[in-house]
């Protein structure tokens, strides 16, 4: 009885599977909509699109396609966010690094400067850093335990291969830090945003910020960000500012 | 060819202000205090039908040739064949007895169809909301007018194109062409009128040449100007001035054989016919970056630099040149680049200069650069594009990087530098523009946020460490139990115990007495075997015995154990094996030594 229960919940659940491998997700419908609407120079549609698309599932090729829709709408800033966003999941497209470069030597608009810890960050996908450095890490630890726990006569290999995952796990860790502290890059959304003295509106304009300037957020309070940027440090309004990586 | 320069006043700012003020009074008085009085007329007076003649009407002592100044009556009482038609209004300063008076006026194109005589009556108009009466005014319509005859004396307008784009200037020229009635004479005020044009006044050229005119050939006063449209669209563009005889407001040109009367002038307000204008926007698609509206036919020069070897912090000047033919002080220059090293300020014009040995002329850009860092090799390349028209595209004129050397602190020699700078290539850009869709989603993931920023991360990171201390404690527990083989026996005692007691139990139920027999030994067996330590089945009667209490050992207990393995051994061993049925009903009993031998464990 329990084993024919088993039976049809393992040929159940092979049927949701192979049905949902068949029919694409809702995401894919609309990221093929997108495309369709930017081939036909619908640029409103197309950006509503994929954003429809990225609510189920963020994507790089989204991204990229979101950004190529902003910039024709004539949004910078949005669209240098979502190439950032594309490179932070995918950074070995060179569509994205190539319209990155594009986006910013037009706009006039410097990259982030970034610290050499982050600069190795971007080598990677941003998560890719977090699994390497765990895997890394326990393997060496399994190396230098399990042969002992096991009964197993340790083998030169075993060490080798510790200290070899535990030098990976050392050299992974400033990249993982340079993810973190990457997230805290955000992207100038509105063109001239005013960066003011106070986080108040009636607050002294410092200076006036390009769309796609790039900012690093410091501290907030109430609806504003303190960010710095490359022209000084100042309060920022919060729905003026995108963030590479989005909470 | 004669030129003059009428009418030359002392620059203003060359003068100090005593000399201003002695400028100032010996310039001839404005007449405010006189009544405004208004004159009327037609020119010309007599025309054939479908020709143009102009109603022309003068006010003096206004300044204000506008609707605002002036309210005419509405409708004009003009007669019903006669449609007035307003084309031009303007004002300009007269002498008047001594003195220099106001005039404005205001010129309506009345192109009668049919023969007759037209009156316009006397009618009054507000000017400055004073009632003030213009005379009466007569045109008369011939059908046959004596060959040639006098025609409206109008300005023409020739453009030196008519399909331009926004933003690319191009010449004008406004002409009055002399008239057997009227000789050459110049215009003065004059204005290019339009919707969407800017004219620049600083280029103005005058001149009187001879022009082709009604097939022969006649001197016209020119007036040349560059004018530049700034929307786009079918634009009309006309002219308007009043002639001043040989009264010129600049130096003009004169050219060829040409009689000017010397009488005094009329002062009469002249417009042309609006010339349409075929202006064509931008394309935006393929702007370059650094296109700060320039279109025209530019080329960037090599920059230059005040020094290539400038220490940290200190200002560097580059000149940027552009040189080209026209408009050159037009052209913004581009905003300075963002970029990394260095802080650089908004270039500053530097004037316009004729390039020696060509037409071109060459605008210079003053930038100040100050390198915030010794790492920079060369300064950066500034965007900069132009739309060229004859071309149709945009031209990338950007202005290329000069080699530097930043030193932080003393200066390197000449000979130094020309050693660094020689080693030091400037390298193009690679140019890119914007990539295709892309026609899949790509990678995926389920958010932005990176693994160490979400709340499971640090759990899903601890569970190979949960599994490496489940290991040790395991491995710790196997090394105690390898030292203390008898707590594994007795568990596992406990184990087998409890599983024949459940066996005996159900051989019970079931009255299976043989069964309950074999289950109540084996349990015996088990749950003695650790005390010795031995195997259960090699336990014997006297072996379970052993493991009672000597009191239990003679008494019910012991009694129970000998019955039990007493049958056990008749059914094993004997010819005819003994009863077991009343074995069962000495279940409790045997219960309750098994609780005991387990309790011992």
């Amino acid at each position: 009885m329990n084993f024919k229960i088993v039976k049809c919940l393992i040929g159940l659940g092979l049927l949701l599977l192979a049905a949902a491998h068949n029919c694409p997700a809702a995401g894919e419908v609309r990221f093929h909509d997108g495309v369709a609407a930017y081939e036909a120079g619908q640029y409103d549609t197309a950006a509503q699109a994929f954003r429809d698309s990225l609510a189920k599932q963020p994507a790089s090729g989204t991204l990229l396609d979101l950004g190529l829709a902003e910039w024709h709408r004539g949004r910078v800033g949005e669209a240098i966010l979502s190439w950032e966003q594309s490179a932070w999941l995918d950074p070995f497209t060179r569509d994205t690094r190539n319209n990155l470069l594009f986006a910013r030597e037009a706009a006039e608009v410097n990259p982030p400067e970034l610290t050499w810890f982050e600069r190795a960050s971007t080598w990677l996908p941003a998560n890719f850093w977090t699994w390497i450095a765990g895997g890394s890490l326990w393997l060496a630890v399994a190396m230098v335990t399990l042969p002992g726990i096991f009964r197993v006569r340790k083998a030169g290999w075993h060490q080798t291969l510790a200290a070899l995952a535990f030098g990976i796990f050392l050299l992974s860790l400033p990249p993982s830090v340079g993810i973190i502290t990457r997230s805290n890059i955000g992207i100038i959304l509105e063109k001239n945003t005013p960066l003011r003295l106070t986080p108040t509106r009636e607050a002294e304009t410092v200076d006036s910020l390009p769309a796609g300037e790039p900012a690093r957020k410091l501290r907030e309070r109430g609806d504003f960000i303190f960010v710095h940027t490359q022209n000084g440090s100042g309060w920022v309004e919060r729905g003026q500012i995108g963030f590479v990586c989005r909470e | 060819m004669l030129i003059l320069a009428a009418r030359q006043f002392p620059s203003a700012c060359a003068q100090t202000p005593d000399q201003m003020m002695q400028i100032m009074m010996s310039q001839p008085r404005v007449d405010i205090s006189a009544p405004v009085a208004a004159t009327a007329s037609f020119d010309p007076p007599v025309v054939q039908p479908g020709e143009k003649s102009v109603y022309r009407v003068t006010f003096n002592a206004t300044s204000d040739a506008s609707a605002v100044a002036v309210r005419w009556p509405e409708p004009m009482p003009a007669p019903s064949p006669l449609k007035l038609r307003l084309v031009a209004s303007g004002h300009n300063m007269q002498p008047a007895g001594g003195a220099m008076q106001m005039f404005s006026t205001f010129n309506y194109d009345a192109q009668p169809a049919e023969p007759g005589t037209f009156t316009i009556p006397e009618y009054t108009v507000e000017v400055y909301g004073k009632p003030v009466t213009v005379p009466a005014a007569q045109l008369v319509v011939r059908s046959e007018l004596p060959a040639p005859h006098e025609l409206a004396r109008q300005l023409l307008v020739e453009p030196a194109a008519t399909n331009v784009f926004v933003g690319e200037g191009f010449r004008v020229s406004v002409l009055l062409p002399a008239t057997p009635a009227h000789g050459a004479e110049g215009v003065s005020e004059v204005e290019l009128k339009g919707d969407g044009f800017v004219v620049q006044k600083n280029p103005v050229r005058q001149s009187i040449e001879t022009r082709e005119s009604n097939g022969g050939r006649m001197p016209a006063y020119v007036y040349e100007t560059i004018v530049t449209p700034i929307t786009a669209g079918q634009l009309t563009l006309s002219a308007q001035g009043f002639t001043a005889g040989m009264q010129f407001s600049g130096p003009i040109v004169i050219t060829g054989q040409v009689s000017i009367s010397g009488a005094r002038p009329q002062y009469l307000l002249l417009n042309s016919e609006p010339v349409t204008i075929n202006v064509r926007p931008l394309p935006t698609e393929s702007e370059l970056p650094g296109f700060t509206g320039a279109v025209g036919s530019y080329t960037c020069a090599p920059p230059r630099i005040t020094t290539n070897t400038v220490s940290m912090g200190e200002p560097v000047q580059l000149t940027a040149l552009i040189r080209g033919q026209k408009n050159l002080d037009r052209i913004n220059p581009p905003p300075p680049p963002r970029v990394q090293g260095w802080q650089i300020f908004p270039a500053v014009r530097g004037g316009i200069v004729a390039e020696a040995g060509t037409a071109n002329q060459e605008a210079s850009f003053n930038y100040t650069l100050i390198p915030v860092t010794t790492e920079v090799q060369s300064t950066p390349a500034i965007p900069f594009s132009c739309f060229d028209p004859v071309k149709g595209r945009y031209m990338d004129l950007t202005i290329p990087p000069v080699p530097v050397t930043v030193v932080a602190g003393g200066m390197l020699t000449n000979a130094d530098t020309a050693l660094m700078t020689s080693e030091t290539a400037s390298v193009p850009e690679e140019k890119s523009g914007l990539s295709q869709p892309a026609q899949t989603p790509g990678k995926t993931a389920s958010s932005l946020v990176p693994l160490q920023l979400r709340g499971w991360s640090p759990l899903v990171q601890l569970l190979p460490a949960l599994g490496f201390c489940g290991l040790w404690f395991w491995d710790r527990r196997r090394r105690f139990l390898e030292q203390h083989p008898e707590i594994a026996r007795r568990s596992e005692a406990r184990r087998a115990l409890r599983r024949e007691l459940r066996r005996l139990e159900l051989a019970a139920t079931a009255g299976d007495a043989a069964g309950f027999t074999r289950c109540a030994i084996k349990a015996l067996q088990i749950a003695s075997a650790p005390h010795y330590p031995a195997e259960p089945q090699a336990l014997v009667c006297g072996d379970v015995l052993q493991i009672l209490p000597a009191t239990e050992r003679q008494g019910q207990s012991g009694e129970t154990v000998r019955r039990f393995f007493a049958v056990a051994d008749a059914s094993a061993f004997a010819a005819v094996p003994g009863t077991t049925v009343e074995l069962i009903a000495a279940k409790s009993v045997l219960k309750e030594i098994l609780l005991k031998l387990e309790a011992s464990l």
